[in-house]
């Protein structure tokens, strides 16, 4: 009882006071600042930004779709739009989403052209054109080649100019027509023979109606779908060139300074596995002073042989090997 | 009849032609759905480790694996959740599993998701068990002890502290010692079983014991997972350490020489694949989607390795993305991400004191493999540090006595005098 006692007394005094001293704490100061760190990070849905789409600011870069069909792009933006609402762009799918070009140019230099007509657009069998070379210098482009005239391949010279109308279709009309190393311009034009009378040209994409080859800009290019809506298309001495004004925004801030890159902003991407959201990602090249050579369907092979930097505030630079 | 073949016939191959024609035409796309399926069979195949799934998985999604939770191994590494507080993992089998069900695992919130320990080894170096009480258990004022001070050996861990009853009195802080053994109870929590206190050297346990004075009358704990009760301290794993929580239930506790080593085998039967890159230090997600900066890594294999291969990884939790931004990304084809990240800032058992002075007195020297112990500490430091020290005469003179010592003081005589290092003096 005494030791009972003792305890009570002793117990009773210094706790009623401990009991008021103490306050409970419930989180410590190294907790803390990393719960205050976390608020700013938290977002209603860690899956997903709820944004549909991304934009692309493209520079000084040569944008590949497959093979070398596709563009060099001096400065560009584009909208990337997956085709199913609420999906991320998947880069490994290219038929899941479509690009819209906005503001800046592109170049389909000579290379580019060539691989366009000879692996997409005359890319079948029974097509009528084969072996097409490209030249193009400011206001003419020349296409050279072989076509099929009576089970025969004949090699064939065209020299004209582009004409753009409906913000797609490019109007190709040679004033030169050169077949089998004769000049025939002035045959057909004396015997009012259109170049289709000769020749059959209908390829997804390109059909020769008269003497015009009408190349239809929406159809030319493998996935993914290019919502093209060109304010001009002229023939300069380095390519086509087709430029776009449809009112964005301009450019965008880079993470890092780069002459050439891909800055992908807002929305959401995929990369095999991995989604960035709300994405800040600039694409650059591997090997400094080297513009980016972006490979979309192979764009796997240059991210693995290539590597990620990630900043503190999740921005993400990826290095490609070109 | 006749005509109608013809056109049947004619028409079939304006077909055929115009099908070709297409098929032709977008060659290129279909070659890249191919591999693309290819790709995707890879990317989405489930690595789900044994007893890591409990439920039905979810549909999975182009967003989504549908897996509960990460799951994850990590081997060799000191794991810091903030600073020094963590733990060395020899080896553990977990899963990281969401609050909120369908979440990813948000690594940005520490609280949003639980670490449930499957199976392994951890162990708590007796300068994380310091840092753990220092900055975390009695990080709130006013405390009855400060500075505490964690030794481990065999059996037996001892605490030196500076202490204030009922965490005022009497107004200054007393140099204190605590001795005991850490066992499991049968709630499955820690308990360390005091049987030795003394403040200014003077031994009261047995004292205290006499008048059935129980420490929980003279101090308190007010963290949460951390209690006081009679003369034992109590600590639930699952709570006192700073977040994300803990589940899964210690097979065993054991103190040596290491520090405190918890055993887990609550699911012994979850076992991973190798890893994308060979290492005997590493993190290794492997199912599951975990949420990292803004990434959401869909079925994930994600490695965390270490750039300096000399010595195990240490890995920040609290810190993950100073680290890992710090370090360089590489994605494989297969879709695994392997983080190649510079150990995180903190100090190994030992080099912590030696750490200062060692870099005033020349650059440190690269560490031979034999200096690293089995719970990746570099034990040479000690002995380096230890041989230039000017200053280990008074070091001695100073230094508290060993428990043995200690425990033989309680047999002196009542009215014996010690001083702060539990030395016997004159009494004043």
């Amino acid at each position: 009882m005494s030791h009972n006692s003792l305890r009570f007394v002793t117990g009773f005094l210094f706790l009623s006071y401990s009991a008021f001293a103490c306050a409970y704490e419930t989180e410590t100061d190294i907790v803390e600042a990393k719960l205050e760190a976390s608020e700013e990070l938290k977002v209603s849905n860690y899956r997903s930004s709820e944004v549909t789409g991304s934009v692309l600011y493209v520079k000084n870069t040569n944008f590949r779709v497959v093979d070398n069909i596709g563009f060099y792009i001096p400065d560009l933006v584009v909208k990337a739009t997956p085709n199913d609402q609420g999906a991320p762009v998947v880069f490994d799918d290219p038929a899941s989403f479509s690009l819209t070009p906005l503001k800046g140019s592109v170049v389909l230099d000579n290379g580019k052209l060539e691989a366009l007509l000879n692996k997409q657009v005359f890319a079948f069998k029974g097509a009528t054109l084969r072996n097409i070379k490209v030249k193009t210098a400011k206001n003419i482009l020349t296409l050279s080649g072989q076509m099929i005239r009576k089970g025969l391949w004949v090699p064939f010279v065209l020299k004209g100019d582009i004409k753009l109308s409906d913000g797609h279709i490019l109007n190709y009309t040679p004033w030169a027509v050169i077949v089998d190393n004769q000049d025939a311009t002035k045959v057909l034009e004396v015997a009012n023979v259109a170049i289709d009378e000769l020749l059959t040209v209908d390829a997804l994409g390109a059909k020769l109606i008269g003497s015009t080859v009408v190349l239809d800009a929406l159809k030319l290019f493998p996935p993914p779908v290019l919502n093209l809506n060109i304010a001009t298309a002229a023939m300069e001495d380095r390519g086509l060139v087709l430029t776009f004004d449809n009112g964005s925004s301009g450019a965008s801030e880079t993470l890092t300074d780069s002459n050439s890159y891909i800055l992908i902003k807002g929305g959401d991407v995929k990369f095999m596995k991995a989604i960035p959201t709300d994405a800040s990602v600039q694409v650059m090249s591997d090997s400094t002073n080297t513009d980016l050579d972006f490979h979309l369907y192979g764009y796997r092979d240059q991210l693995s042989a290539g590597y990620l930097k990630l900043k503190e505030d999740g921005k993400i630079l990826a290095y490609l090997k070109n | 009849m006749h005509n109608k073949n013809i056109i049947k016939i004619v028409m079939s191959l304006l077909l055929t032609v115009g099908v070709s024609s297409s098929l032709m035409a977008t060659s290129f796309i279909d070659k890249q759905q191919l591999g693309l399926e290819d790709a995707k069979a890879q990317w989405q195949q489930k690595n789900i480790p044994s007893g890591m799934q409990v439920g039905n998985l979810r549909a999975p999604t182009v967003r989504d694996s549908g897996a509960e939770n990460v799951a994850i191994y990590i081997e060799n590494v000191n794991f810091d959740v903030v600073e020094n507080i963590g733990f060395y993992i020899e080896k553990l089998s977990a899963s990281l599993e969401p609050k909120v069900a369908g979440q990813p695992v948000v690594f940005d919130d520490v609280e949003s998701f639980t670490i449930n320990v499957h199976n392994g080894t951890v162990v708590l170096s007796p300068q994380v068990i310091t840092d753990l009480f220092n900055k975390h258990i009695l990080d709130y004022w006013p405390r009855p002890l400060d500075e505490l001070t964690v030794t481990t050996r065999d059996g037996y861990l001892e605490v030196d502290a500076d202490l204030k009853l009922w965490s005022w009195f009497p107004g200054i802080w007393l140099p204190a010692n605590l001795g005991g053994n850490i066992v499991l109870n049968a709630d499955n929590k820690l308990v360390y079983e005091i049987d030795d206190v003394r403040v200014l050297g003077i031994p009261l346990y047995g004292l205290l014991s006499t008048i059935f004075i129980d420490l929980d009358l003279l101090l308190s704990i007010d963290r949460e997972g951390a209690q006081l009760v009679d003369s034992v301290l109590e600590l639930d794993h699952t709570a006192v350490f700073p977040p994300p929580a803990l589940a899964g239930r210690i097979a065993s506790a054991s103190l040596d020489s290491d520090g405190l080593r918890l055993v887990f085998a609550d699911n012994e039967a979850a076992k991973f694949n190798k890893p994308h890159v060979d290492s005997n230090s590493y993190l290794w997600m492997q199912s599951g989607d975990p949420r990292l900066f803004g990434i959401v890594v869909v079925n994930a294999g994600v490695q965390v390795v270490a750039e300096d291969t000399s010595k195990p990884l240490r890995f920040n939790l609290y810190d993950y993305r100073k680290q890992v931004a710090a370090g360089t990304l590489k994605m494989a084809k297969n879709g695994n991400i392997i983080a190649t990240v510079p150990s995180s800032d903190g100090p190994d058992y030992q080099a912590a004191t030696s750490t200062a002075s060692m870099s005033a007195l020349k650059s440190p020297a690269p560490v031979d493999d034999k200096c690293i112990n089995k719970a990746g500490f570099n034990v040479c430091e000690e002995e380096t540090n230890s041989a230039v020290t000017p200053t280990i005469d008074m070091a001695v003179e100073v230094m508290p006595m060993s428990t043995e010592d200690k425990m033989a003081l309680k047999t002196k005589a009542a009215g014996t005098c010690f001083n702060r290092a539990g030395f016997e003096v004159a009494c004043q």
